[in-house]
């Protein structure tokens, strides 16, 4: 009898004859469709970048009524994106997603108020060790999509005692802008607020099997928007109004006072952290490093990547957080630097981390670093833990 | 977003649509997918073409960066180890079950049916057993045994030392053996 290495060798070989591979072509054709599916994301994050600068006042779209969501089952949805052409990679990766996490009931159908702006949004309750998790699939006009599960929203929801959270933040369209998240059932309808007073009314639907609905708002402009409505049921003795910041005003350089130092010495930029106006502010070396407006951001409890500048990763999240980590797509992981905020307006920790030596370097064209950052970071995400080491949220 | 349009238009027309416009992407392509798919296949994707290609194009993006086509060979190799790695724990995708042995096709003719059968049982019971192990050990000895990959070459693929790669081979060997029955 062969060494059990000669025998391991043999059985390889055959194991490797039984995986089939595609004509080269349409193999080819898949590599193309993952390049041109970055480049749209990459578009989708240029104009994510506009929505933290804040804003001046703008006009107005026009008054909107709310919609309420269907539910239909699957699979018959597959194919189905109102005003939007097959994509085959996009209906794969939805249909990935639903087979990951099988819904627990109907898929919710949750298109924007007529007439109005944002996406087309699936959700439905799944399961996953035992808990629920909320699973959101968007699509854009564009074409651009994202996706994603989260298993804190319940606890999120009922930590809040405000019965809505941002569940997946936000994205724009063409100069547009949309938030969506989950609330409890007792918050009867979701508005958009603009800064000129003028609201414009979002969408929501119960989730089949759940006693959490899905919501959405959007609005032409980025820079109208200012605050995300929700209208309570006084029947259930809720606040009947809680209002959410959507933008902040804008802060031209780093107050002197009240800033809280990230770290940075020698050839790092200093990144430091200052709250105005229910926004927290990042600063690196002295210039903007990207704004969270608490409103949003400080009631989901959630975190993630929200900025990445100058060898920095850093962001907000959740005052529960103890631990918050990067990782890369190549399984490397960074740690952040954890610090409590000492503004009692804004109960959240910050964090930040150095990306590692091999990210892009800084460019003179801000838009290509941005672009080759987030070429590097592609398949990265960040996880926030508490001080049990129980995971808390990622993104 | 303009210039993000024309970017998408020119770029990926320029660079993707036929090997002529590019010829040493296109040529690692028709060289390398095949193999690549496999790898991913024996480190237990559950998708072994969708890790491959989603290799190829991060791949693509850097190519620039990676000249030389060995280092863009164990650049494309690495990729299909930490992407099956990823996805296998943190995704948590259910694996495919891959046809066994007994299903494939084609019996090795050279040897009597018994000792076919045996060799056959033989190897089903290793692929199960290599199944079984952690995934840095499946990783180590697919890249020596199926590869042929030295331990210099596995440890640069892994982003690990030779030492480890050492102790994951001896490791991975020796869980082999156990699940055997072959325990010296």
């Amino acid at each position: 009898m062969n060494t059990i290495e000669d025998r391991l060798s043999g059985a390889l070989r055959d194991q490797a004859q039984t995986f089939t591979v595609a004509e080269h072509s349409a193999a080819m054709e898949g590599v193309r469709h993952r390049v041109r599916r970055r480049r749209r994301r990459q578009a989708a994050v240029t104009m994510m970048a506009a929505v933290a600068v804040g804003a001046a006042a703008a006009s107005a779209g026009p008054l909107l009524d709310g919609i309420s969501g269907r539910r239909v089952s699957e699979p018959t949805l597959a194919a189905s994106w109102p005003g939007l052409g097959p994509d085959v990679k996009r209906d794969a990766a939805y249909r990935e997603l639903l087979r990951r996490r099988p819904p627990k009931g109907r898929v919710t159908v949750l298109e924007p108020a007529p007439g109005g702006h944002g996406a087309h949004m699936r959700a439905w309750v799944s399961e996953s060790n035992g808990r629920s998790e909320f699973c959101v699939f968007d699509v854009l006009r564009s074409g651009g999509y994202s996706s994603g599960c989260d298993g804190s929203v319940l606890d999120r929801l009922h930590a809040s005692a405000k019965g809505a959270v941002m569940g997946g933040g936000q994205g724009s369209s063409r100069g547009g802008l949309f938030h969506y998240g989950f609330a409890l059932d007792e918050v009867r309808s979701v508005e958009l607020r603009l800064r000129g007073g003028r609201e414009l009314p979002g969408s929501h639907a119960r989730l089949d099997g759940s006693t959490v609905s899905v919501w959405q708002v959007g609005t032409p402009q980025v820079d109208a928007a200012k605050t995300i409505v929700f209208n309570g049921d006084p029947a259930f003795n809720v606040e009947n109004r809680l209002e959410k910041q959507v933008t902040c005003p804008a802060v031209p350089r780093p107050p002197r006072t009240g800033m809280i130092g990230m770290g940075g010495t020698g050839t790092t930029d200093p990144l430091s952290a200052g709250f105005s106006g229910g926004c927290v502010r990042f600063w690196v070396g002295g210039k903007h490093g990207g704004i969270v407006p608490l409103g949003i951001h400080g009631i989901t409890g959630s975190g993630g990547l929200k900025s990445v500048s100058r060898r920095w990763w850093y962001g907000v999240a959740d005052p529960a957080t103890a631990r918050v980590e990067l990782t890369l797509a190549d399984g490397r992981r960074i740690s952040a630097r954890i610090v409590s905020s000492p503004w009692n307006e804004a109960p959240v920790v910050l964090y930040a981390g150095h990306l590692p030596e091999d990210a892009p370097q800084d460019s003179e064209s801000p838009e290509k670093a941005g672009k080759e950052l987030v070429e590097f970071l592609e398949g990265s995400k960040v996880t926030g833990y508490d001080a049990k080491g129980t995971k808390l949220w990622s993104r | 977003m303009t210039d993000i349009s024309v970017e998408v238009r020119t770029g990926l027309a320029s660079g993707l649509s036929g090997e002529d416009a590019d010829p040493t992407f296109g040529d690692l392509f028709h060289a390398h997918y095949g193999a690549l798919v496999r790898l991913a296949g024996l480190l237990g994707a559950d998708d072994p073409e969708d890790v491959a290609q989603d290799a190829f194009a991060r791949f693509y993006r850097r190519r620039r960066r990676l000249r030389d086509d060995n280092a863009a060979f164990a650049y494309l190799r690495s990729t299909v180890c930490n992407l099956t790695r990823n996805r296998k724990r943190h995704l948590r995708i259910a694996r495919l079950r891959l046809p066994s042995i007994r299903d494939r096709a084609g019996p090795d003719h050279e040897m009597p049916a018994e000792l076919t059968a045996i060799v056959q049982e033989d190897r089903r019971r290793l692929i199960a057993a290599l199944d079984g192990l952690p995934p840095r050990q499946r990783e180590v000895l697919v890249l020596r045994y199926w590869l042929d990959l030295s331990e210099r070459e596995i440890a640069e693929t892994m982003g690990v030392s030779v030492g480890t790669v050492k102790s994951h081979a001896h490791r991975g060997i020796a869980a082999l053996k156990r699940h055997l029955g072959e325990e010296s």
